[in-house]
């Protein structure tokens, strides 16, 4: 018994050896990671905010502005999955601005079904804690966060790179408790004060910009907004804003009720691109 | 709890290590330790079910006792038949309810006559019908004077509930299984080593193989009406691994982790691929099923003794009771009516025993008429299996007439741009994982008595591990005999 332990511990620390290496230097490092192709997404964003970008202006986003602000075609665009919260674009944002002092303009821009993203949606974990969860960006994460991951203690085995790599994408993390907050969800709000605090101590201009919505989900939208909590009303002036920059299309211009169909896009792209960059 | 979870890789070790070293003094402990872990197994999955599996054994330890106890014939029949009745009316209600009442309404509809029955909406409690076959058999072998009862509920409790086996097999008979519950257990090192290369090569069985083919299959059995027939086909063949690797992989689990426990448990897969007729196929998949049907349906039955017509209505009602053990479900029951029209012309022909030996066994290759055996037996039980995935059998018929169209050969960019990342990895894991159990078939599984110079046995273990961590799914898939 007492060998059988002995030879089961060695092995099971050489394969953490190992696959550690594996993971940090191959696997994550060059971004091998056909198998979890989302994951990899996000890793081509991370990289990109640690580099130098061509450009004044970044744009931040979800999926949506990602169809007019394209990631591959703009060299200065971080445009993800909203999953990854306003938690993960915070860190790009940050990284981005560290990297790069000449960016002056940030362009945030995002669906308000984004806003309201919760911790518990399932692909936080794929999206934001597995890429974003790591050493470097320890100080980053809040302790909001800190106490949703606790709801899935070993979410947080992610924090080695040996985790990362595991092809575990879906992990449903138990919201405490109902929403407060209208218009963004509670990570969300905190993140989107830091973004905005961020900026401001950076001298950048924030302007966060609605993607096109669905007419139908305009009541939805617009109970949003009626509801604004105290704290979101501290920050009515860049809420009105954002409020005034939704264009509303019709029903047959989105293939899910958020993204747009291609048909839409190729018609219209560079349209609404020139009216969300041109809004104020 | 499933195997393939955390949950499950944090259980193991816990009840490994309570196991020998805190409750290794007192066997009976030991034994009560395992019905607790099993029934702590089994209730994290549902807890309200383990009512079902403690009145099982109730049933059966109390009817046993009876049985050997009493000296008249009558009370025996009778006792055997309590046994019989409330492990198969479990089993059916649980199971055939709703598909008998479904059945029975659509044959009233079919005479114009409608009457209001809903279905129930019923939970089927997982691994109902691989317990239920367990006590039943134990039951049996009693009456029979085979098995002397045992009179300690605990080791009764144990063997019913035997976590690594518990849900989805192999279906252990009394007679291997109930004795080492008698026994005291001492740890040998190279049991426990062989556990766990069997659990690791059953891991990447079911997460590696049958979970990243399940992707595909998924897809083509969902979409079959507007895929070309080489898709149908590519998606049939991976069903057919698919549903190996998931079974065969949790079977290699449960034996291995039996192993860590000091127990032994029967083999269940013997690389049925390889076969080189039906006949062979059957003795080498899910061998405690097949065996338990010879023993307690189709031997009672007359077996292969007595005329043609025998032989014929025996082969069908094994094969169709088989098929419906399976699920509630026409398709099982068209499967296993397949399978019979295959195994049948062999047995008439008195060629079902031919081949018993392993395959090309005194060479590496196999003799072209070999191969070509195991491509004609690989080919026949794949289309069976085309019966065994659909949903209806309107849609096993439409999949295989659409197979059957004029094949449009693809290339292989043709392939992955249907089936994107996971065609890149599966194929070259499928011929791999063949080529693999290839050079092991002469053991009891891949991995046994590996034993390569300078350690580097180690270096073939930690390379499986980075597969399964790097091309493993591990979102919880159930094995798909859990369902059964």
């Amino acid at each position: 018994m007492k060998r059988f332990l002995i030879n089961i511990t060695y092995f099971l620390i050489i394969c953490a050896l190992v696959l550690t290496i594996v993971s940090e230097g191959v696997l994550l490092k060059r971004n091998y990671l056909s198998m979890n192709l989302s994951f990899s997404h996000i890793l081509d964003r991370v990289y990109r905010s640690e580099s130098k970008m061509p450009s004044d202006t970044l744009y931040l986003g979800d999926s949506v502005a990602e169809q007019f602000f394209s990631f591959y075609e703009n060299k200065n665009s971080l445009t993800i999955n909203g999953a990854v919260l306003l938690s993960g674009q915070y860190i790009l944002l940050k990284n981005s601005l560290r990297k790069n002092p000449q960016i002056t303009n940030v362009y945030l821009i995002l669906n308000p079904t984004s806003l309201k993203q919760s911790f518990s949606n399932p692909r936080t974990y794929n999206n934001f804690v597995k890429p974003f969860f790591n050493f470097k960006n320890i100080n980053n994460i809040n302790p909001l966060i800190f106490k949703k991951l606790k709801s899935k203690p070993y979410s947080m085995l992610s924090f080695l790179s040996l985790f990362k790599v595991l092809p575990i994408s879906d992990i449903m993390f138990n919201e405490d408790g109902k929403e407060n907050l209208s218009l963004f969800s509670d990570v969300n709000f905190e993140y989107f004060q830091m973004i905005f605090h961020l900026c401001k101590n950076n001298n950048v201009s924030l302007s966060l910009i609605s993607t096109p919505v669905s007419c139908k989900n305009q009541n939805l939208i617009d109970g949003f907004f009626n509801d604004l909590n105290e704290d979101e009303q501290q920050f009515m002036e860049i809420l009105n804003k954002y409020k005034k920059s939704i264009i509303y299309l019709e029903d047959f211009c989105f293939i899910d009720d958020l993204h747009l169909t291609s048909e839409t896009l190729s018609r219209k792209k560079y349209l609404y691109k020139s009216l969300i960059l041109n809004f104020e | 709890m499933l195997f393939n979870t955390i949950d499950f890789a944090v259980f193991l070790p816990v009840v490994f290590i309570l196991y020998w070293f805190v409750f290794n003094k007192n066997l009976k402990l030991q034994n009560f330790l395992i019905v607790a872990s099993s029934y702590f197994f089994y209730g994290w999955w549902d807890w309200k079910f383990l009512g079902l599996i403690a009145f099982s054994s109730i049933i059966d330890f109390s009817t046993s006792l009876y049985i050997s106890s009493t000296q008249s014939k009558k009370k025996k029949k009778a006792a055997l038949f309590i046994s019989i009745f409330t492990n198969i009316g479990i089993l059916a209600f649980f199971k055939y309810f709703n598909f008998f009442l479904d059945n029975l309404n659509t044959a009233f509809a079919f005479f114009g006559q409608n009457i209001s029955s809903d279905s129930l909406s019923i939970v089927l409690p997982v691994g109902i019908s691989f317990y239920t076959f367990q006590t039943l058999s134990y039951t049996i072998d009693v009456y029979r004077n085979d098995l002397i009862p045992t009179k300690d509920f605990i080791a009764f409790s144990a063997f019913v509930s035997f976590f690594p086996q518990l849900v989805a097999g192999p279906i252990e008979r009394a007679k291997n299984l109930l004795p080492q519950f008698y026994k005291s257990r001492n740890f040998v090192y190279s049991n426990a080593v062989d556990g766990l290369r069997q659990i690791l090569w059953g891991l990447f069985k079911k997460v590696v193989i049958a979970d990243n083919a399940a992707v595909i299959v998924n897809d083509v059995f969902g979409n079959y009406s507007s895929y070309s027939s080489s898709l149908l086909i590519i998606g049939a063949v991976l069903f057919a691994f698919q549903i190996y690797g998931d079974f065969s992989g949790y079977s290699d689990i449960a034996i291995g982790t039996s192993k860590l426990f000091g127990f032994t448990l029967m083999t269940n897969f013997n690389f049925p691929y390889f076969s080189r007729d039906i006949a062979e196929f059957w003795r080498r998949w899910h061998i405690s099923l097949s065996t338990w049907f010879r023993d307690y349906l189709y031997i009672p039955l007359g077996g292969s003794k007595g005329g043609h017509f025998q032989k014929i209505k025996n082969t069908f009602i094994i094969f169709l009771v088989s098929g419906f053990w399976h699920g509630a479900n026409w398709t099982f029951i068209f499967w296993g009516l397949f399978n019979a029209i295959l195994f049948l012309p062999l047995m008439l022909l008195k060629s079902n025993r031919l081949n018993m030996d392993v395959v090309a066994y005194k060479s590496f290759f196999p003799s072209v008429k070999e191969f070509l055996q195991m491509l004609l037996t690989f080919f026949l039980t794949t289309l069976a299996w085309v019966f065994f995935r659909s949903d209806t059998i309107g849609d096993s018929f439409k999949y295989l007439a659409n197979i059957f169209k004029p094949v449009k050969i693809l290339a292989s960019s043709d392939i992955f741009l249907y089936f994107g990342k996971h065609s890149k990895i599966i194929f070259p894991l499928v011929i791999v994982f063949i080529i693999i159990e290839w050079m092991f078939r002469k053991k009891d599984f891949v991995l046994d008595g590996l034993n390569l110079k300078y350690k580097l046995n180690w270096a073939v273990y930690i390379f499986i591990v980075f597969v399964i961590i790097y091309s493993g799914k591990f979102n919880q898939t159930e094995f798909i005999y859990f369902q059964f």
